[in-house]
């Protein structure tokens, strides 16, 4: 009985001692976490289930002047499909009708597609992608096809959204509207999207700290944010969509017809210099255009005769010559040094005067008016151009506008021929965009302002700031010059010797002027290509909108003139604009009933045969009277 | 002290005679501890709930933006020249004329 006792007394002091050490152990290890690692322990503890997430703002829209949603933010979708995970019933049951449904939206072959999932199953890849950058619509019904619907868990459908920039009226103003694209080591910054980024569109991201609770979800923690997010404003620009429309509509099928490499136009409100439309088209490698580069505000080029309304204004302006001067340059050339100065008609015009030489675009006499008059002082017409302002900038929020290039005699470049070639448009750059600002200060009677893209930056319904009109030069010329070159812009349009008649319409009368510039000529004459635009404006007699277009290489086999390439594509975008407004009509109700029949008769809508019979004329006469 | 380790492992505080008092506080503590859980877990279920309303209304927007943009396009001279043409309809060359009756 002693020695159980005995034995028993030892195994339970053993057990005892076991589990003294046990606890001395466990105290030990807890004097370790809680003294000796603490530091550490709590750091990761920190890095693992705490951090400080990113609130990323949202980035504001970008608006038409007439409402129209031009870039927005959207979620974009990429599926990804674990077969591995669908019960093996659910999977060989459904995976035909998975496999049908997914071929007609991937447009695969269904079979295919079965056999490519079922090797993933067996061979065990867990992520086949099956679509990505999906919208919402469609990742709604690929998230009801079969498998799928059973979700991530039972079903594999692996779902990751990310935020992207959609234009929901491309390709309209493409290039205009742009993008920003921040790629760490460059950033991009393309039309109105880039301008107007950092300060407005972007917004400020904030900052809070979160905590993590699941695998993949955190909770925000604490009673505020580090830092509140500033979301981005809305950007209404001065576009209007179907002006927008009918320019690219129009450019587009002109190009087309042409087989042009390049072509723009652009539309400008005359008064406040809105800008209504800016269309760019570029030919693809596949002979379809599209919106790939501003060319409006990018592109220097010769603008050839289009610039004679700028030489004619210095002239007038330095009185070199006046509305009865004639030129007499003889068989259509005009010699300065050893070269020649050809007009476009062969054997030229014979002495004309100055309102001709415009309207036909004489080279000759442009090439004498500037010369003679200048050549004594060239720096005098160069002052003259500069004091317009022709050699600045027009200083637009986005980036890529060029310099323009007029040079001062004496520069590099500059020689005995420059005023000779200047006067009609040569050995001098400008872009699209700067030729149509000017020509809208003409049309607004010598107050040159700048065109302008953004009316309104706002947040919801509120206006933060508001774009007024900024004025380059409030008098670009004498009220008797402009007007004088008012009359004459017009009458290139107007009368049947003008280059532009085929433009003429009674019904809206247009004012401009053509060009048909060379490039290349420098290389000979084989390697020549051209040119073509129409800048001006309309209503000739009370101007609304300038527009400029220019095309870019048409083909040469093909027709190659302004007046026949660029003027249609005016004449169509001048003619849908007329058409879209309505004339406004008041007639007060005490009016007599004659005088109101008189209004409506003078512009009949519809032209109606009367179908009045006679019986029915008896049967209404009584109740006339 | 030796006592006070003794009693408290023995749990006489929990039956003796005026362990009333301390069953109170005790009940008290216990359903702070509850309230405490219950509101941690709350919390967490609202953080799912926010983030899958989140998604939802991401979802919504995205579905509305769709729409405008099929509206937007479709409303445009040019795709409505397009739709019509099967119909013998064009635009018109001649402005509308407003009359306003005063």
């Amino acid at each position: 009985m002693d020695q159980k006792v005995t034995n028993m007394m030892r195994r339970l002091v053993l057990v005892a001692a076991a589990m003294l050490l046990f606890g001395a152990l466990i105290s030990y290890k807890l004097f370790q976490i809680q003294w000796v690692e603490k530091g550490q322990l709590e750091q990761s503890a920190l890095s693992d289930n705490r951090k400080l997430e990113s609130i990323e703002a949202k980035r504001g829209s970008i608006y038409s002047a007439d409402g129209a949603l031009l870039a927005t933010s959207v979620s974009s979708y990429t599926v990804h499909f674990d077969p591995t995970v669908a019960h093996e019933s659910l999977f060989d049951d459904q995976i035909g009708a998975l496999t049908d449904s997914l071929a007609q939206l991937l447009a695969v072959d269904a079979r295919v597609l079965e056999q490519r999932l079922r090797k993933a199953r067996n061979t065990k890849d867990r992520y086949v992608r099956i679509i990505s950058n999906l919208n919402y619509g469609l990742y709604k019904r690929l998230e009801n096809f079969p498998i799928f619907n059973a979700g991530r868990v039972k079903g594999g459908i692996i779902v990751d959204s990310k935020i992207t920039r959609k234009k929901p009226l491309d390709p309209l103003a493409s290039r205009l509207v742009g993008y920003y694209l921040d790629e760490g080591t460059r950033t991009y910054k393309v039309g109105l999207e880039g301008g107007f980024n950092d300060h407005v569109l972007q917004g400020d991201n904030g900052l809070r700290e979160v905590q993590r609770i699941q695998k993949g979800l955190w909770k925000p923690i604490g009673l505020e944010n580090v830092k509140e997010p500033k979301n981005g404003y809305d950007l209404v620009t001065t576009l209007n969509s179907n002006i927008q429309d009918i320019t690219h509509s129009t450019l587009n099928q002109v190009l087309r017809k042409y087989r042009a490499a390049r072509g723009l136009a652009v539309v400008m409100d005359v008064k406040t210099g809105a800008v209504r439309a800016m269309s760019n088209l570029t030919m693809n490698a596949d002979s379809t255009y599209s919106e790939s580069y501003n060319a409006a505000i990018g592109d220097l080029y010769e603008p050839g005769s289009t610039f004679k309304l700028m030489s004619l204004i210095a002239a007038l302006e330095d009185k070199k010559v006046d509305t009865s001067t004639t030129f007499h340059a003889k068989y259509g050339q005009y010699k300065v040094y050893d070269k020649y100065i050809y007009d476009s008609r062969r054997g030229g015009y014979g002495p004309i005067s100055l309102s001709t030489a415009f309207a036909v675009s004489s080279n000759t006499a442009f090439a004498e008016m500037i010369n003679e008059g200048y050549k004594e002082t060239p720096q005098a017409f160069v002052n003259r151009l500069y004091s317009m302002k022709l050699h600045e900038p027009l200083g637009l929020p986005i980036e890529g506008e060029q310099d323009p290039l007029i040079r001062y005699p004496g520069e590099k470049g500059w020689s005995g021929l420059s005023l000779a070639w200047m006067s009609h448009g040569y050995e001098l750059l400008m872009t699209p965009l700067q030729v149509l600002a000017f020509y809208n200060a003409i049309a607004n009677d010598g107050r040159y302002i700048k065109p302008q893209f953004v009316s309104e930056v706002r947040r919801g319904e509120r206006v933060i700031r508001r774009f007024n009109t900024e004025v380059i030069h409030p008098a670009i010329a004498s009220s008797k010059t402009i007007n004088i070159v008012q009359q004459l812009l017009a009458e290139v349009v107007e009368k049947p010797y003008g280059t532009a008649h085929k433009l003429y319409d009674k019904h809206f009368p247009i004012a401009g002027k053509t060009g048909t510039a060379q490039v290349n000529y420098q290389w000979g004459k084989d390697k020549v290509d051209y040119i073509s635009s129409f800048a001006g404006y309309f209503p000739a007699d009370n101007p609304r909108y300038s527009c400029i277009v220019v095309v870019y290489r048409p083909d040469k086999n093909d027709k190659i003139y302004g007046a026949d390439v660029a003027g249609p594509v005016f004449k169509s975008i001048a003619q849908k604009i007329y058409a879209n407004t309505p004339f406004v009509d008041a007639v007060r109700l005490d009016t007599q009933l004659t005088q109101v029949e008189k209004k409506i008769e003078l512009k009949p809508l519809i032209q109606v045969t009367p179908i009045v019979s006679d019986q029915l004329t008896q049967v209404n006469a009584p109740s006339l009277k | 002290m030796k006592k006070w380790f003794l009693s408290l492992f023995k749990g006489s505080f929990l039956v003796s005679e005026d362990a009333a008092s301390n069953w109170r506080f005790i009940l008290y503590v216990f359903s702070l501890f509850v309230v405490m859980i219950y509101a941690a877990h709350s919390a967490d279920q609202k953080v799912v709930r926010i983030d899958q309303l989140s998604k939802e209304l991401q979802g919504i927007r995205n579905e509305h933006i769709e729409g405008r943009r099929a509206v937007q396009q479709s409303r445009l001279e040019s795709s409505m020249r397009q739709t019509l043409e099967v119909r013998g309809l064009k635009p018109s060359e001649n402005p509308p004329v407003k009359i306003i009756v005063e």
